[in-house]
C-alpha cells in the first residue's frame, strides 16, 4: 500500500510540477522558447519520476527480502515505538520506510480534538389526514422539522450540545427556527456532570430520549400532553437554567440522577411559556428525575421517579397577571429499551393549587407505548389519557389543558440504519368543559372526537 | 480411541476460542472487560484522573463488537446516534488498521484501542 501510495503521490507532485510550470510559461513572449524550456522540464521530470521509481523498486525487493515472519511483524508494528523489535537487522531502506510511515501515523494521529465539527441532525417530512374535530386540520403533505445538533469536545472537562430546529408554526402560516437546546457543561467526573442553558427537562424518559429526533422516534407524534409547549403541550419540554446530571454505580447497576433549577413557566395567549429568555416572575422550577438501570438479566429496563414545582401565573395579551397557580408534580416512571423491544410507561400526578381560593386539584396524565422489533419492521401501540381536573387554574387556563384518551396504533419500517418510514393511525376523544381564555373569563369548550393519520418520512444524518 | 476423542474436541474447540484481537491501552489505564463495555458505549469516561479515549478499528471492529459488546455495527452505531443527541458525547473516532490504531493509543493518554494482532510493548486490557 505505502509503495503504491508513493508512485501515485510522487506522480501527482511531478504533474503538479508540470502545470505548474506551463502557466508559469504561458506568459512568455516568445512562444518558441517557451515551448523548449517546457520540453526540458517535463524531460527533466520524467527522469525524476524514473529515478522514483526505481527507487520503489529498490525498496519493494528489499521488502520482499525479509522473512514473512518478521514482515508482518513489520507491518502490525509499523507505527509502535520500539522499531527494534521488527527485525534483527532491518535493511536501511525499510527503516527509512517505517521511519517515514510511523512520522505519517504520528502525524495523523496528533491532530488532537482539532478535527472540524461533524454536524448531524433529523429530518422529516409528512402526509396525514384528519377528521373534522381535529385542531391540527391535517389535510394534505407538510415539511415536518429540521433538526441541526452539533456536540463540539473542547477538551477533557468541558462538554457543549447545540441543536437548531427549524421547522413552521403549527398554524403553518410561517416558519420559525428554534434555538431547541444551548447547553454548555462541565464534567467533573462520570458521577456529575454541571449544565447550564438551554436543555430538554429531564422528566420521565420520552423527553429526553427523542425530542426532535424524529427518525429515532418509533412513532410520528409524541404523547400529547408532553408535547412541545407550542404544539399543544401542556408540561415545559424545554427548561432554560442549570442542571446536573450524572450515574453512578448502585448494586448490580447504576443509578442516574438529573436535578434541575430553571426560569419558571408562564402563560400566555392560552400555551405554556417557558421563558427562554429571562424569567417574567421571580418564580423558577425546581425538578428532579432518578433513576435505576439494573444489569444482567434486567440491562435495558430503567425505573424512576421524577417531579417539579414551581408557581405559574397566567398574563392576559396586555402582560397583565391573571391569576397564579402553585404547581406540584410527582410521578414515576419505567422503560425498556432493547434491540428487539421498546415499552415506555410514565405517569404523572399532579397535585396543584389555585392561589386565589387556596383550593387543591389533582389531576393524573400518563401513557403506556409498546412497540416490537421484527428484522425492519417495528410495530407499535399506546395508549394516553389525563384526567384533568378543569377547575386547576394552571390547565384550565391553557387551551389544551383538558383531559382526553388517545388511542394509537402505528408501524415503522426502518429503510436502512438512517432512515425510516412510518405509518400511525390515532383516535382521541375529549370531553367538553369550561376553560378560561386569555383575560381570565369562562368560555365552554365543546367536546370532540378525532381520528387521524399520518404518513412519515424520517431520515437521521 | 480416547485419543481419537480427544483430538476431535481439540478440533471443534479452536474455532470456538480463537484468538480475534487484543485490547490495549496507553499508559497506567487498567479495565475489566464489563469496564471496556462501559468505555465503548459511552458509559464511563474516566479512570480516576485519566479522562478515557475509546477508538474504534474498522480491521477487527466485526469481532470486536460480536465477542466483547456483543452487538453488530448497525445497533453500534444506531445506539450512537441517541447517546450522542442525548447527552452530547461522541461516538469512538474509528481507525482503519492496527497500526493507525497503536500509534493513536501510543501517544494519546488515556487512549483504548483493539487490535487483531498481538503488540509487544503494550499493555493488553483483554483478549477476545
Amino acid at each position: 500500500m505505502t509503495q503504491a501510495d508513493l508512485k501515485r503521490t510522487w506522480a501527482r507532485v511531478a504533474a503538479c510540477c508540470v502545470v505548474g510550470l506551463a502557466s508559469l510559461s504561458a506568459q512568455a513572449d516568445d512562444q518558441a522558447e517557451r515551448i523548449k524550456a517546457l520540453e526540458q522540464r517535463l524531460d527533466s521530470s520524467a527522469k525524476l519520476i524514473e529515478q522514483l521509481s526505481r527507487r520503489i523498486s529498490d525498496l519493494e525487493r528489499n521488502a520482499r527480502s525479509v522473512p514473512a515472519p518478521v514482515a508482518a511483524a513489520a507491518a502490525s508494528a509499523a507505527a509502535s515505538a520500539p522499531a527494534t523489535s521488527l527485525a534483527a537487522a532491518p535493511s536501511p531502506s525499510l527503516s527509512s520506510l517505517q521511519e517515514q510511515v510511523d512520522q505519517i501515523n504520528d502525524g495523523l494521529n496528533h491532530r488532537g480534538f482539532d478535527l472540524g465539527l461533524p454536524l448531524h441532525g433529523f429530518a422529516d417530512v409528512q402526509a396525514a389526514t384528519s377528521s373534522r374535530q381535529d385542531p391540527l386540520q391535517l389535510r394534505g403533505f407538510n415539511a415536518g422539522t429540521l433538526d441541526l445538533y452539533l456536540t463540539p469536545q473542547l477538551g477533557d472537562r468541558v462538554r457543549s450540545l447545540v441543536e437548531i430546529a427549524f421547522e413552521y408554526d403549527p398554524n403553518g402560516r410561517g416558519s420559525q427556527a428554534d434555538m431547541e437546546r444551548l447547553q454548555l457543561g462541565y464534567s467533573i467526573n462520570d458521577a456529575l456532570t454541571l449544565w447550564m442553558g438551554r436543555f430538554h427537562t429531564p422528566f420521565g424518559l420520552w423527553n429526553t430520549y427523542f425530542h426532535h429526533g424524529a427518525n429515532l422516534q418509533t412513532s410520528i407524534y409524541r404523547p400529547q400532553f408532553i408535547d412541545f409547549e407550542d404544539r399543544g403541550g401542556i408540561i415545559p419540554a424545554h427548561s432554560v437554567g442549570i442542571w446536573a446530571s450524572g450515574k453512578t454505580p448502585a448494586g448490580p447497576g447504576k443509578l442516574t440522577y438529573d436535578a434541575y433549577l430553571s426560569n419558571g413557566p408562564s402563560i400566555r395567549d392560552r400555551s405554556l411559556d417557558f421563558n427562554p429568555f429571562t424569567d417574567d416572575t421571580a418564580n423558577k422550577m425546581i425538578g428532579f428525575n432518578l433513576g435505576y438501570q439494573p444489569a444482567g438479566a434486567l440491562h435495558g429496563w430503567t425505573v424512576g421517579l421524577h417531579g417539579f414545582m414551581s408557581n405559574v401565573t397566567s398574563f392576559t395579551p396586555a402582560d397583565v397577571p391573571v391569576n397564579v397557580a402553585r404547581l406540584r408534580m410527582a410521578g414515576a416512571y419505567a422503560g425498556y429499551d432493547s434491540d428487539d423491544w421498546e415499552a415506555f410507561a410514565e405517569y404523572y400526578g399532579f397535585s396543584d393549587m389555585n392561589n386565589s381560593d387556596r383550593s387543591r386539584h389533582r389531576s393524573n396524565l400518563g401513557f403506556v407505548h409498546l412497540g416490537r422489533t421484527f428484522g425492519s419492521l417495528t410495530p407499535y401501540v399506546r395508549y394516553e389519557r389525563a384526567s384533568i381536573d378543569a377547575q386547576d387554574d394552571y390547565f384550565n387556563a391553557q387551551l389544551t389543558g383538558r383531559s382526553y384518551t388517545r388511542a394509537t396504533i402505528g408501524a415503522r419500517y426502518a429503510l436502512d440504519a438512517r432512515s425510516s418510514l412510518k405509518f400511525e393511525f390515532s383516535s382521541t376523544s375529549e370531553p367538553a368543559l369550561n376553560q378560561r381564555d386569555e383575560l381570565g373569563g369562562i368560555v365552554f369548550a365543546p367536546a370532540i372526537s378525532f381520528r387521524r393519520v399520518s404518513v412519515q418520512y424520517s431520515i437521521a444524518f | 480411541m480416547k485419543r481419537r476423542l480427544l483430538l476431535f474436541s481439540t478440533l471443534l474447540a479452536l474455532p470456538f476460542g480463537a484468538f480475534a484481537g487484543d485490547v490495549i491501552a496507553s499508559g497506567d489505564v487498567t479495565l475489566t472487560p464489563d469496564e471496556i463495555r462501559d468505555v465503548f458505549l459511552g458509559e464511563k469516561h474516566r479512570v480516576g484522573a485519566i479522562v478515557l479515549v475509546p477508538v474504534d478499528n474498522s480491521a477487527a471492529q466485526e469481532e470486536f463488537l460480536s465477542k466483547v459488546l456483543q452487538t453488530n455495527a448497525q445497533r453500534y452505531y444506531s445506539r450512537w446516534t441517541k447517546k450522542a443527541f442525548r447527552e452530547g458525547i461522541v461516538a469512538p473516532a474509528l481507525k482503519i488498521s492496527d497500526a493507525e490504531v497503536i500509534a493513536f493509543v501510543r501517544s494519546n493518554p488515556g487512549a483504548v484501542g483493539y487490535v487483531k494482532r498481538p503488540v509487544p510493548g503494550f499493555k493488553v486490557l483483554h483478549s477476545f
